[in-house]
């Protein structure tokens, strides 16, 4: 699992390295891994939102989703479904993680495992929305790299994930804004006050407009009516 | 708008026109298809023949004209109209990591029928394309034309009355070519199916079936084989087709 790699050998090299002020959730100094902990975990669900993207682009590709496409069912309707089964799959492993960090040091208050919760499933809406409107997007899989590579590392390096927002702010101020208009930083501090039971509404109202701004991006995307799937078909 | 009649067609499609920017692909297409027709889209490649039935499914809108299943008009009502057609694609379109059954199960749930009934009628169709014994392997150990037949066994699990053909036969063997021809032929003939068989091929044109000539996206003859010949004053439906799309200059 990379983010428990991450979590080991970086924030090992790390610890030494950044000093981590008193920062909004936390009360105390916190060791380096603890602060990662909630941008490893929005590492893990934003990977899952594009690997369902990926699957989503193979099936078109691939001729399966035609099935889906002729199917009484409507749009919205398959699109929501996708999105409930990679979040479900995402929280689950966004637990896992949890479990076992857990031995590695990193030890929320035990009512942060729960409060955490709809914090995971919203900020993993979210990045799936993000991952089905890419899909959408994509016209052939050799293009998926590339995309990927735009679109994970960028949002994962440019966010609060790896490093306090402050400190970026110090350093580039250009860069700190990039990082608070990122909707994964949001995401990730949603996480991490969920984590140690505190509401973060900043983040969640930014969240959600992501999320709707993406659902309605993707829902567009795959509208009939609008011909973009009509210009991945291959004419004739 | 209410429910359709008793009595609407299988499938009207009326005035359809569609462009891909500057292309167009299909100009103003009317045709008709009554129960137990049994119609080959003859049409070269290029013809417009995948961007109809791109339109008829609803893998896009269309936008000017109407297309009505069953009376139910496809922009409008499209899973009225989409739960009465079956569908055999161009593409495979199986699943090649899940047995024959398992897709046909999957099918089966994307139509919402309960799961005691969909074995039962997986069972019938699976018989009836001769398959029997190859149902639970999975898909990717059969041959093409044996994929073929589970399409086509698939696409009548929720009972259409409504079949589309997209070039069915394309790089499958003679048998399996026959046995598609001869069963589709069946289904229209004893269960009143209507069917629309899409292809370039002339020989699949047989003079028991109804024919749409579709040329450069326009529809340059319809009708049943013989009447077609005969008004073209030809000796075959291949000469026939020769003088329509020749007439019209290349």
């Amino acid at each position: 699992m990379r983010p428990l790699v991450w979590l080991v050998i970086f924030a090992a090299g790390f610890r030494f390295v950044l000093g981590v002020s008193i920062i909004p959730p936390y009360q105390t100094y916190i060791p380096y891994e603890e602060y990662i902990a909630p941008g490893l975990i929005g590492m893990i669900q934003l990977f899952q939102a594009m690997q369902s993207t990926l699957s989503m682009v193979w099936d078109r590709e691939m001729g399966s989703m035609r099935t889906l496409l002729v199917s009484p069912l409507p749009r919205w309707y398959l699109l929501v479904s996708k999105m409930v089964a990679t979040v479900a799959v995402s929280v689950l492993q966004a637990y896992v993680f949890l479990g076992i960090a857990y031995f590695w040091g990193i030890q929320p208050p035990p009512i942060g495992y729960l409060t955490v919760l709809p914090a995971l499933i919203l900020s993993g809406m979210m990045l799936s929305a993000l991952g089905l409107f890419i899909s959408s997007a994509i016209r052939q899989l050799e293009n998926f790299a590339g995309v990927m590579n735009f679109v994970i590392f960028p949002m994962f390096f440019a966010s609060s994930a790896l490093y306090p927002l402050w400190t970026v702010r110090e350093a580039n101020q250009k860069l700190y804004y990039i990082c608070m208009a990122n909707p994964f930083t949001h995401a990730v501090e949603l996480v991490r006050f969920a984590l140690y039971e505190q509401f973060n509404g900043e983040a969640c109202a930014i969240v959600l407009g992501a999320l709707i701004v993406f659902m309605a991006l993707a829902i567009m995307g795959y509208d009939p009516g609008r011909g973009l799937i009509a210009r991945r078909v291959g004419a004739e | 708008m209410g429910a359709p009649g008793v009595e609407a067609p299988p499938l009207v499609v009326a005035g359809l026109s569609h462009a891909f920017g500057e292309r167009q692909a299909l100009r103003n297409v009317s045709f008709e298809l009554n129960r137990g027709d049994r119609t080959m889209l003859l049409g070269l490649n290029g013809a417009g023949k995948t961007t109809l039935f791109s339109l008829i499914t609803r893998l896009y809108n269309h936008r000017g004209g109407s297309i009505r299943i069953f009376g139910w008009e496809i922009k409008e009502k499209p899973s009225e109209a989409l739960a009465r057609l079956g569908v055999v694609f161009q593409l495979p379109t199986l699943d090649p990591d899940l047995s024959v059954t398992q897709n046909l199960s999957y099918h089966a749930a994307l139509h919402g029928l309960p799961r005691r009934e969909a074995a039962v009628r997986i069972e019938r169709e699976i018989e009836r394309v001769g398959l029997t014994d190859r149902m639970h392997e999975k898909a990717r150990t059969l041959s093409g034309g044996q994929r073929r037949r589970v399409e086509i066994a698939r696409a009548l699990i929720h009972r259409p009355k409504m079949l589309l053909l997209d070039e069915p036969t394309v790089g499958l063997d003679i048998a399996s070519r026959q046995f598609l021809l001869d069963h589709v032929r069946m289904l229209c003939r004893e269960e009143g199916l209507a069917a629309l068989w899409a292809t370039h091929l002339i020989d699949e044109v047989d003079s028991e079936a109804r024919v749409i000539v579709l040329h450069r996206g326009r529809v340059l003859a319809e009708g049943p084989v013989p009447d077609v010949v005969q008004r073209m004053n030809a000796a075959s439906i291949r000469e026939a087709f020769d003088k329509l799309t020749g007439e019209r200059g290349e």
